[in-house]
C-alpha cells in the first residue's frame, strides 16, 4: 500500500517534470487550454446571444472552464494511462488504480495552475470574498472524487478495446455542450432540466460559478446528484476495475 | 512447510481474459460453449492455448534454481505468476517473503529526465522509498561507472548504457526472491561479469532465493544448485543443475536434429545454398568403431565422419573444414583438410566419399552437430546442422576423476605427497 502511493507520487512526478521539460513556457500550457476555450466562447457568445446575467461574461465562463477542462482532461489523461504505463505494468504487481489516478493527478496539477489565475481575475474584477467561498473545499474534492472513479472505471477497459480511448476525446466534446459553461443554466429549457442535472458535471460546475463569481452557495440538489453519481461509479467502478486490471499485464 | 518460500502446485496458466470462476459454474455466461464445461475438462480438451500445464514445485529458502527451456516453453509465464504479475489460470501459488522481478529494468523510465531523476524513479517502481536510494545513491554511482552521463537525459544514453542504470539499482535492492529474466543478455562483457559476480554474492551471502530464467546452461552451471527444465509448458526436468543440463543438452540436440532434417532436404535446397556449387555435400553421418552408423558416443571413443559429396564440375584445389559446434553454439573444434592434400583429387565429375577418423571423442557430455563447409578462397558449399550426435561419458572407473563441466574431457592422473612422501596415487 506504502508502495503504491510512493509509485503514484513518483509517476506524478514523472509526467510533470518531463512534460515540460522541453517546453518555453512549461507548466503555462496547462493553463492555456481554458484560456483559449474562454477567448473562443466570449468571441461567440454575440453571436449565439447567450446572456450572463449581470456577471461579465469572461469570469462566468472561465469560472466554469476551470473544473470543466480538470475533469476532462483528467479522463482523457487517466484513459491513455495504461498504456503508457505498460511497461511498468508487466514489470511489478502493483495497486493498478494508481495509474489512472496518475493521470488525474497531473491534471489536477493543471487545475491548480488554472485555479490561480482565476483568482487573479477575481481580484481584476472586484469580486468579493465571501463565506461562501468555503463550499470550494467540498466541491474540489467531489471533482477529484468524481473524476478519478470516472478515470478508474474507464481505463479498466482500455487495454481489452482501444476504441474506449479514441472514442474519450469525442465523448468529452459533447459532454462539454452538454455542460453550463458556454452557456447559463438558465437558458436549458424546463422540461430538459430534470434530465440535464442528472449529468453529475452540472451540479458541480454551477456550484463553482455560484460560489466564485456570485458569492452564493450551490444548488444542494444539484450538488446531491453530483454525490450520488460519485458513489455509484467508485461502486460498480472499483470493483470493476480490481478484477479487470488482473488481466492487464497479458492483454498488453 | 517450514522454509519453504515458494510452493506451486498444480498450476495451470493460459493467457488472456477469463471471467470469474463463478459465472462458469453457474452458467451465466453468453458463449454457449463454454457452460458445461468443468475446469478439469477445460483443461484436457482445451481450445485455449496453455502457456504452462499442470506445474509443482517447492523451493526452499535460499535455494538457487535455474529456469531453461526453448523459446515459448512458459519459462517467463512462470515468472511473471510467482512475481504476481499476472493471476494463475489454475492451482495454487504460494510466494511467502518478498520477491523482486529482474526484469524490465528500465520500465517506466521518462527520456528527457537525467540519470538522477530516472533512479528515484525507477527506485519507486522497484518499491524503494526516497530515503532508500538516496542511500544507495554513491554505490549505484560507482557501480553503473556512468559518471558525467547521470546529470544528462537519458534519450542520450546507448543501449547499453540504460541497461547500467537500471542494473545498478536492481543490484542494490535486498528481497527474499529475486527472479531474473534473461536481463544478462546485454551490456558489455566486463559489465556482465561483475553483474554475474554480485548475483552470486547475493546467492551465498545474502542468502537470497533466485530463480534465473536464460538460454546459457554456464550461468545456470555457475549459479544454480538446482534447475528446472520446462519444455511446452510442462517440466520436463526438475533436479540438481548438472543433471538438469544433461538433460536439457540432449532436448536441445533433439531439437536441433529435427530442425536439422526438417531444413535440409537435399534435392529441394539446393538452389537456395550458399556458395558457388561446384561440389555438394550430399550426406553426411557419423560411424563408429565397427563402421556402422551411430550418433551416441562416449568419451575416448573413435568417430568416423563420413561425407558423401558429388561433384558437379572439377576443382583443382578445394579445402574442406569441419566445424564440431555445441547446442549453444560454440564451435568446440574444427577440423580442416587442407587444399595441398586434395590437389588433383576432384578432376572427375561423379560422387566421392571421405571418411575423417579421429580416433578419441575428446567432448564433454551434450549434443554437437557439424558444420561443413568447402572453399577454394570463395566459397563453393557450406552446410549447417549436420549429423547430430550426443556424447556421453562411460560409467567406468577410469572416468571418475571428470567432472561433469566444461566443454572437453582429458584423463587425468593424481600423485598426492607429504612431506617428499608418495601417499597416494591415481589414475
Amino acid at each position: 500500500m506504502i508502495r503504491s502511493v510512493r509509485l503514484l507520487l513518483a509517476l506524478v512526478e514523472r509526467s510533470i517534470k518531463g512534460r515540460y521539460r522541453r517546453t518555453y513556457i512549461g507548466i503555462f500550457w496547462g493553463v492555456l487550454q481554458p484560456l483559449f476555450y474562454m477567448v473562443i466562447f466570449t468571441s461567440i457568445r454575440k453571436i449565439l446571444n447567450i446572456s450572463s446575467g449581470d456577471m461579465p461574461y469572461v469570469i462566468f465562463s472561465f469560472s466554469a472552464l476551470v473544473p470543466w477542462t480538470f475533469f476532462s482532461n483528467a479522463l482523457t489523461q487517466a484513459s491513455t494511462s495504461i498504456s503508457t504505463n505498460s511497461m511498468i505494468i508487466k514489470k511489478v504487481s502493483v495497486q493498478r488504480e494508481i495509474f489512472p489516478l496518475s493521470g488525474v493527478l497531473v491534471s489536477f496539477v493543471d487545475f491548480l495552475a488554472a485555479f490561480l489565475i482565476l483568482m487573479i481575475m477575481v481580484i481584476w474584477y472586484r469580486i468579493p470574498l465571501t463565506w461562501n467561498w468555503l463550499w470550494l473545499f467540498g466541491l474540489v474534492p467531489l471533482l477529484l472524487l468524481l473524476a478519478s472513479g470516472l478515470g478508474i472505471a474507464i481505463s479498466a477497459f482500455v487495454p481489452y478495446r482501444g476504441d474506449v480511448a479514441m472514442a474519450i476525446p469525442i465523448l468529452m466534446q459533447v459532454w462539454m455542450l452538454a455542460c453550463p459553461i458556454l452557456y447559463p443554466i438558465s437558458m436549458v429549457p424546463d422540461e430538459w432540466r430534470f434530465f440535464y442535472t442528472l449529468n453529475p458535471m452540472v451540479g458541480i460546475i454551477e456550484g463553482f460559478r455560484n460560489v466564485i463569481v456570485l458569492g452564493v452557495s450551490p444548488d444542494f440538489p444539484m450538488v446531491g446528484i453530483s454525490l450520488l453519481v460519485t458513489v455509484l461509479v467508485w461502486a460498480v467502478g472499483l470493483p470493476v476495475f480490481r478484477y479487470l486490471s488482473r488481466f492487464f499485464a497479458e492483454v498488453y | 512447510m517450514g522454509d519453504e518460500i515458494i510452493f506451486v502446485d498444480g498450476l495451470w496458466k493460459s493467457y488472456g481474459f477469463r471471467m470469474p470462476e463463478w459465472f462458469y459454474q453457474h452458467g451465466v455466461i453468453f458463449n454457449k460453449r463454454i457452460i458445461s464445461e468443468t475446469s478439469e475438462q477445460v483443461k484436457r480438451y482445451s481450445r485455449y492455448k496453455w502457456a504452462l500445464q499442470d506445474i509443482s514445485f517447492k523451493i526452499k529458502r535460499g535455494e538457487s534454481y535455474g529456469v531453461l527451456g526453448r523459446n515459448g516453453s512458459g519459462k517467463s509465464t512462470l515468472l511473471k505468476i510467482l512475481a504476481g504479475i499476472c493471476p494463475p489460470t489454475y492451482g495454487k501459488v504460494e510466494v511467502r517473503g518478498s520477491v523482486f522481478p529482474m526484469i524490465e529494468l528500465n520500465a517506466g523510465i521518462h527520456p528527457d529526465l537525467n540519470g538522477w531523476e530516472n533512479i528515484y524513479l525507477l527506485g519507486s517502481i522497484m518499491g524503494l522509498s526516497r530515503r532508500q536510494v538516496k542511500k544507495l545513491l554513491p554505490a549505484i554511482e560507482d557501480f553503473s561507472e556512468l559518471g558525467d552521463w547521470l546529470d544528462k537525459p537519458v534519450r542520450m544514453y546507448s543501449s547499453g548504457m540504460l541497461v547500467r542504470l537500471g542494473f545498478s539499482l536492481a543490484v542494490h535492492i535486498d528481497a527474499d526472491i529475486l527472479l531474473f529474466d534473461e536481463i544478462l543478455a546485454v551490456g558489455d562483457l566486463a559489465f556482465r561479469k561483475k553483474c554475474l559476480d554480485e548475483i552470486y554474492r547475493k546467492i551465498t551471502d545474502q542468502g537470497s532465493t533466485v530463480l534465473l530464467v536464460t538460454h546459457d546452461p554456464y550461468q545456470v552451471d555457475r549459479l544454480c544448485d538446482y534447475a528446472l527444465l520446462l519444455d511446452q509448458g510442462r517440466i520436463y526436468a526438475l533436479t540438481e543443475a548438472n543433471q538438469v543440463l544433461a538433460t536439457y543438452h540432449n532436448l536441445m540436440g533433439n531439437y536441433t536434429a529435427q530442425s536439422a532434417l526438417s531444413t535440409q532436404k537435399p534435392e529441394s535446397g539446393e538452389n537456395l545454398r550458399p556458395g558457388t556449387g561446384e561440389i555438394r555435400v550430399n550426406r553426411v553421418c557419423l560411424l563408429g568403431q565397427n563402421g556402422k552408423e551411430k550418433s551416441l558416443f562416449h568419451c575416448f571413443e573413435e568417430m568416423n565422419i563420413q561425407i558423401d559429396l558429388r561433384v558437379n564440375k572439377p576443382v583443382v584445389d578445394p579445402s574442406i573444414r569441419i566445424d564440431v559446434t555445441s547446442v549453444d553454439n560454440i564451435i568446440v573444434t574444427s577440423i580442416s583438410i587442407h587444399h595441398e592434400n586434395l590437389t588433383g583429387v576432384f578432376t572427375k565429375e561423379g560422387e566421392y566419399r571421405l571418411i575423417c577418423k579421429v580416433p578419441q571423442v575428446l567432448l564433454m557430455n551434450g549434443s554437437y552437430y557439424l558444420f561443413i563447409k568447402i572453399s577454394r578462397g570463395y566459397p563453393i558449399d557450406s552446410i549447417d546442422n549436420m549429423a547430430p550426435f550426443h556424447v556421453e561419458l562411460p560409467n567406468t572407473s577410469e572416468i571418475r576423476s571428470i567432472s561433469n563441466k566444461g566443454l572437453f574431457v582429458t584423463k587425468a592422473n593424481w600423485e598426492i605427497s607429504r612431506e617428499g612422501m608418495m601417499i597416494e596415487k591415481s589414475d
